[in-house]
């Protein structure tokens, strides 16, 4: 037979190569984070300050409202304002914590095997096709996790989506189109004796009391996504979503549509404020103002 | 049982399934151009494939260069910029944003990685491996391939129409993707839903036909024309993975055709399959008739787009636990649940598509089903990754660059089979759906999954192909490289996407919920990325030095024992000069029955023992 | 692997993929998708002996047409309102923070009924319907309409059909500026930069209605645009006025026209240096 092309390497060369790439790979690594932001190069990178930034200085500028949930680095999740927040929160970690040990020991294993194991000219691999019990042992272990996420999942999921709109809720519609989002506070236009439902420019809630939301679209496909409030619902033209939360701190947030619906899909950013319940009141009769009469 | 359909003759081959004119010199079209043997059909695959990963590739490093500068006239996009957005400042408009995402996503599975893992690793490894001729439909095959072309030349064709590519997604789910603007009287919904849609589904509906008429060549070639004594259970893994993965290319792909064909009508007959009544379109109303359902396309296009991506690992599922066999000079770790549990993946993965539509609206007690279906599919994966360790246990190990690719296979797998299940708990996908906690798990399953996969049969099988080596130091240098880049690359997105940035969009700085540091992480990312494409010139000038002047390469220079090694390398015309039979199954590596540490399968037993009969199995 | 062999696959993977493409690219570019001239068309603009700019600004001069200024007309006007003003529409801009910010306290009301404190009508979109005749050099000054304050300025106003046009942003936030045109096509832009320009030309005529002017994101953000072959037709200011001068001697048709109020004619017929007024009244 002729000789193989194999590298027949001794043990020591394979990873002194390893290391030889390993360490060329950390130089560029550190050349790619120098790149990326390190003085001097960040200001070779700065550029002009983002579409948000507010009114030249000068103008007599109202204060842009602080965003609550604009707290933390991008290597925390984000901040939960809603009470089932806690729940989907609890639900992340554990599968996080159950990953992670699979992910450590699996790799750790790996790496372990492929350094005892290497090629020894002098050794005959061990020849077997296989272990049954073992086969057995790591079908049931990990069938028993699966099916407690299974359930551990059901338990949330039923909670916060099964059923429908919670009665004595703060009723709102919201609906999107391109490239916004409106809302319609239902039921003021009887409250308030008005021409039409209050259609505010920034969702008003009042804390701890539950807000349901019924969705619907203009024109194509959106997203209803309150990052800081664990809730996300496409808007399917032609139905009706229903979605439903409880704010459990104030504070101004974000909404983002999360399904793409044409060219400004990323700029589709609208407002929701959490206010305590007597500043919810003040703030409906003020709204009461701007809102249409009955026609006579 | 071994089914067979060529008579075991030395010397001249009776004109079976696989017959053709084998007796008088092909032109240099039919020999090259317009080929019937299979193993030019695969180079023509994989060709065309590697020249759309560089199209693919290339629309990668645009969307990451929008995300490292968004909207940014001091960093402007080389070139591109001044060719295309000199009148409007120089920066990338978000319109032509949608369509990179769109056409990178759609380029890199249907005409990437599906034709690589079907079309190349399909048409060089079944017949050989199975002892055939050829192919069981050989005209076929070339019409398979010969699809691609065209199919490939509209996709990219699109980019020059007026309006531009296609710009709804690779997912493109309607009404976006419906309202092209050409019935209904509104206008389209956004400028990548005007033609550029349409020469999409044309375009897939071809690559479609394609995959569709390859599947049932490799399924009735794997169950026909097997050498004698090559039963099922004693198939390489890479054949079973090719069978099972042609099963689902045959059931799953029809679905897509049909959607296709729906949402082409849609959009220019005037049905509603997808389209409500009551759309309005920038105040515009849509005056069809209405009555369609939009979340219809998503079942339909799921229900083949998720046996797509179990289409897109498991050949190189099969093509790994071969490798990781040979190399490891150790039968593989389990073989009967190796095959059972890639054939429980294809069965699941028929009956777990709606996860991809938690949020989509569709009733929350369906969602709790495919929760069930969804958490359970991890488990043939989780079976297969114990295996693979079983495999490299105890074995002899030999670092080549095809084995290091394949580990890392293994290894980059498990992420991203792990970030999966996140997925799978439809509560937690409330927050990471849409994000780029997705993005991050596609891409470690289908580059870091796949794509090492592709490296390592690429090194494997490049001898046997072309009779000559790829240079083993380019291969490690490219292997670690690219290890390194890609892991910086897409572990990133593991954490932005958990803190909430969102997938598809062109900027995300006003996205205050991301808190600090989104923009240094994309910034990282981005140039990750651009190191990560700079590095896979490596490999290309490799395999395309290596195809000329690489070392030439004996029959069998891995000491392999499946059918391929024990013909020429690169094999005759006939694949096989006598019709091999086969007395073993395909991993017997250190057997006790042999001086060497490998063992073909188609060695006859010393003496007459009864093990000299080919269907004999051992009781081990 | 040898050359021959090489060549034969790389043939097959690029000769023939290139020249479908070519094909492809070649029969879509100028048939596929809708007809229409690309939006950025540098119309050829013909030096023209013009005094006045096509000011955008609420000016209520037009510019003076390459016609005979010995004999030109002029008819000047007002539009007077006797109706019941409607109540002011505070405009919510609380959904964009930047826009809010660029206002402060004050309070900004929606423009589609501005009614000046003489009781005329402002933003009144007046021109010659009937009665012109001949075609008239394009001017080469460009008309801008800047979003300032996430508001249209001008709210109103009239372009000559071809002419260049600029679209400017000069705010610090995102916006989307969407034509409507009915007659022909534009581009619906995005504008994410403070100080970005478009350029922009209309190519038909459209005043009846004008081309409305939206923004997907701002959806208090409207402007109508009103395209003519001609240079007749001025928008009232803020006492009301108008004014259209140069014109041949002749009978013309005018024509009012207010974005809630709609449409009113008027028939004048000028001599030689004629300075005709001519008054509207809308009764809300």
């Amino acid at each position: 037979m002729d000789s193989s092309a194999t590298s027949r390497d001794g043990g020591s060369s394979i990873f002194i190569r390893a290391l030889a790439g390993v360490v060329v790979g950390l130089v560029i690594s550190a050349v790619v984070l120098m790149m990326a932001g390190a003085p001097p190069f960040d200001a070779a990178f700065a550029q002009n300050p983002p579409a948000t930034a507010p009114a030249t200085a000068g103008q007599a500028a109202a204060p842009v409202p602080p965003i609550e949930g604009a707290t933390g680095t991008v290597w925390e999740l984000p901040v939960n304002a809603s009470e089932h927040g806690d729940a989907v929160d609890f639900l992340f970690w554990l599968i996080t914590a159950i990953t992670f040990v699979t992910f450590v020991a699996v790799e750790a294993l790996l790496v372990f095997f492929a350094f005892k194991y290497r090629y020894d000219p002098n050794r005959k691999a061990i020849f077997t096709h296989g272990n049954h019990r073992l086969e057995v042992v790591w079908t049931v272990t990990p069938a028993v996790i699966l099916f407690a996420l299974v359930l551990a999942n059901q338990k949330v999921w039923a909670k916060i989506r099964y059923g429908d709109l919670p009665p004595n809720s703060t009723q709102v519609e919201v609906t999107a189109q391109q490239f916004r989002w409106s809302f319609k506070m239902l039921g003021t236009a009887e409250r308030f004796n008005k021409g039409a439902d209050f259609a505010p420019g920034v969702l008003h809630v009042p804390l701890g009391k539950p807000v349901a939301v019924s969705l619907r679209s203009k024109d194509v496909l959106h997203s209803f996504w309150l990052p800081n409030f664990r809730v996300k619902l496409d808007a399917v033209p032609g139905m009706t979503g229903r979605v439903w939360f409880t704010p459990i701190k104030t504070g101004t947030y974000e909404i983002a549509c999360a399904e793409l619906c044409g060219m400004e899909h990323w700029n589709m950013r609208g407002l929701l404020k959490v206010v305590t319940p007597q500043e919810y009141e003040a703030w409906l009769l003020e709204e009461a103002k701007l809102a249409p009469e009955k026609p006579q | 049982m071994s089914g067979h359909g060529q008579t075991a003759e030395t010397g001249h081959e009776s004109h079976g399934v696989g017959g053709h004119e084998a007796h008088h010199e092909l032109g240099f079209l039919r020999k090259y151009i317009f080929s019937i043997d299979h193993k030019v059909i695969s180079l023509q695959f994989l060709f065309t494939g590697l020249v759309m990963m560089i199209i693919g590739g290339l629309l990668a490093m645009l969307i990451r260069w929008q995300l490292a500068w968004p909207f940014d006239p001091n960093h402007k996009v080389p070139i591109l910029s001044n060719l295309l957005w000199e009148e409007v400042g120089g920066t990338m408009p978000s319109s032509f944003y949608a369509m990179l995402f769109t056409m990178h996503g759609s380029i890199m599975i249907f005409f990437v990685i599906i034709p690589i893992l079907v079309g190349f690793f399909g048409n060089l490894c079944v017949p050989l491996m199975i002892g055939a001729k050829d192919m069981a439909f050989p005209l076929l095959n070339g019409i398979s391939y010969w699809l691609m072309p065209p199919a490939a030349a509209i996709m990219v064709a699109s980019f020059f129409t007026e309006t531009g590519a296609a710009g709804g997604g690779w997912t493109s789910y309607p009404p976006l993707s419906a309202l092209g603007g050409a019935t209904g009287g509104a206008p389209a919904a956004a400028p990548g839903s005007a033609v550029g849609q349409s020469l999409w589904c044309i375009s897939l509906l071809f690559v479609g036909t394609s995959s569709i008429l390859g599947s049932i060549n490799y399924i009735t070639t794997i169950i026909k024309l097997r050498a004698p004594g090559l039963s099922l259970m004693r198939l390489p893994l890479t054949v079973w993975a090719i069978f099972i993965t042609s099963i689902l290319v045959l059931f799953g792909t029809p679905v897509l055709t049909s959607a296709l064909g729906m949402l082409l009508f849609d959009r220019h007959l005037g049905t509603n399959f997808f389209l409500p009544r009551g759309l309005e379109v920038s105040t515009v109303p849509y005056t069809g008739t209405g009555g369609g359902q939009p979340i219809l396309w998503q079942h339909l296009f799921w229900f083949y787009s998720h046996p797509a991506v179990y289409i897109m690992i498991l050949p190189t599922m099969g093509v790994t636990s071969d490798v990781l066999s040979v190399f490891s000079r150790k039968p593989v770790f389990g073989y009967k649940p190796m095959v059972y549990s890639m054939a429980a993946i294809a069965g699941l993965g028929f009956i777990v598509w709606a996860h991809h539509m938690f949020q989509s609206g569709m009733n929350p007690i369906l969602v709790s089903g495919f929760v069930v279906s969804t958490t359970f599919i991890a488990l043939p994966s989780a079976i297969k990754t114990f295996n693979w360790l079983g495999t490299l246990w105890g074995g002899n190990i030999q670092f080549t660059s095809a084995m290091l690719n394949a580990i890392s296979f293994v290894a980059m797998f498990v992420i991203g089979g792990l970030s999966g299940i996140y997925m799978a708990s439809s509560a937690v996908d409330i927050h990471i759906h849409d994000t780029y906690f997705i993005v991050a798990h596609i891409h470690y399953v289908l580059f870091g999954g796949s794509m090492f996969g592709i490296f390592a049969g690429v090194h494997f099988w490049f001898p046997k192909i072309f009779g000559r080596f790829m240079n083993e130091t380019m291969g490690k240098v490219h292997f670690w490289l690219t290890f390194i880049a890609y892991n910086c690359t897409f572990f990133a997105m593991h954490i932005v996407g958990a803190r909430g940035m969102p997938r598809r969009i062109a900027d995300y700085r006003h996205y205050e919920w991301l808190g600090e540091g989104a923009l240094q992480m994309n910034k990282f990312i981005t140039m990750s990325a651009f190191t990560l494409m700079a590095i896979q010139v490596i490999f290309a000038l490799n395999f395309l030095l290596s195809m000329f002047w690489g070392k030439k390469a004996p029959q069998n220079p891995w000491r392999a024992n499946t059918l391929e090694w024990q013909t020429s390398s690169p094999p005759p015309h006939e694949n096989f000069a006598v019709t091999p039979t086969v007395y073993r199954g395909p991993y017997e590596y250190s057997s006790p029955e042999s001086q060497e540490d490998y063992l073909p399968q188609t060695q006859p037993p010393a003496g007459g023992s009864p093990a000299g009969s080919p269907a004999y199995r051992p009781a081990h | 692997m040898t050359l021959t062999k090489a060549l034969g696959c790389t043939t097959n993977a690029l000769a023939i993929f290139g020249l479908l493409c070519t094909a492809f690219f070649t029969a879509c570019a100028p048939g596929c998708g809708p007809s229409s001239t690309p939006p950025a068309d540098k119309s050829a603009s013909v030096p023209s002996a013009t005094a006045d700019k096509t000011a955008p600004a609420p000016a209520a001069t037009t510019p003076a047409p390459a016609v005979d200024p010995a004999s030109a007309a002029t008819i000047t006007g007002k539009v007077a309102f006797s109706g019941t003003e409607p109540p002011k529409v505070v405009i919510r801009m609380e959904a964009d923070p930047n826009c809010k910010a660029i206002h402060g306290t004050n309070q900004v009301f929606t423009e589609d009924v501005v009614v000046n404190a003489n009781k005329t009508l402002r933003n009144v979109l007046v021109y010659v319907s009937a009665g012109v005749t001949g075609t008239f050099p394009i001017p080469a000054e460009t008309w801008v309409l800047d979003q300032k304050g996430c508001q249209y300025h001008p709210h109103v106003w009239g372009v000559r059909v071809r002419q260049k046009g600029e679209i400017l942003s000069s705010d610090a936030t995102n916006h989307n500026v969407h034509p409507l045109p009915k007659n022909s096509k534009l581009p619906n832009m995005g504008m994410p930069n403070k100080g970005e320009k478009r350029p922009i030309t209309i190519t038909k005529a459209e005043f009846s209605p004008p081309v409305q002017f939206k923004c997907d994101v701002h959806p208090w953000m409207t402007a109508y645009c009103g395209a003519f072959d001609h240079p007749f037709f001025a928008v009232t200011d803020d006492q009301g006025n108008f004014k259209i001068g140069g014109l041949p001697p002749g009978k013309y048709t005018l024509t009012a026209w207010h974005e809630k109020y709609g449409e009113q004619k008027k028939e004048v017929e000028v001599a030689a240096k004629d300075s005709k007024a001519v008054d509207f009244d809308y009764k809300g």
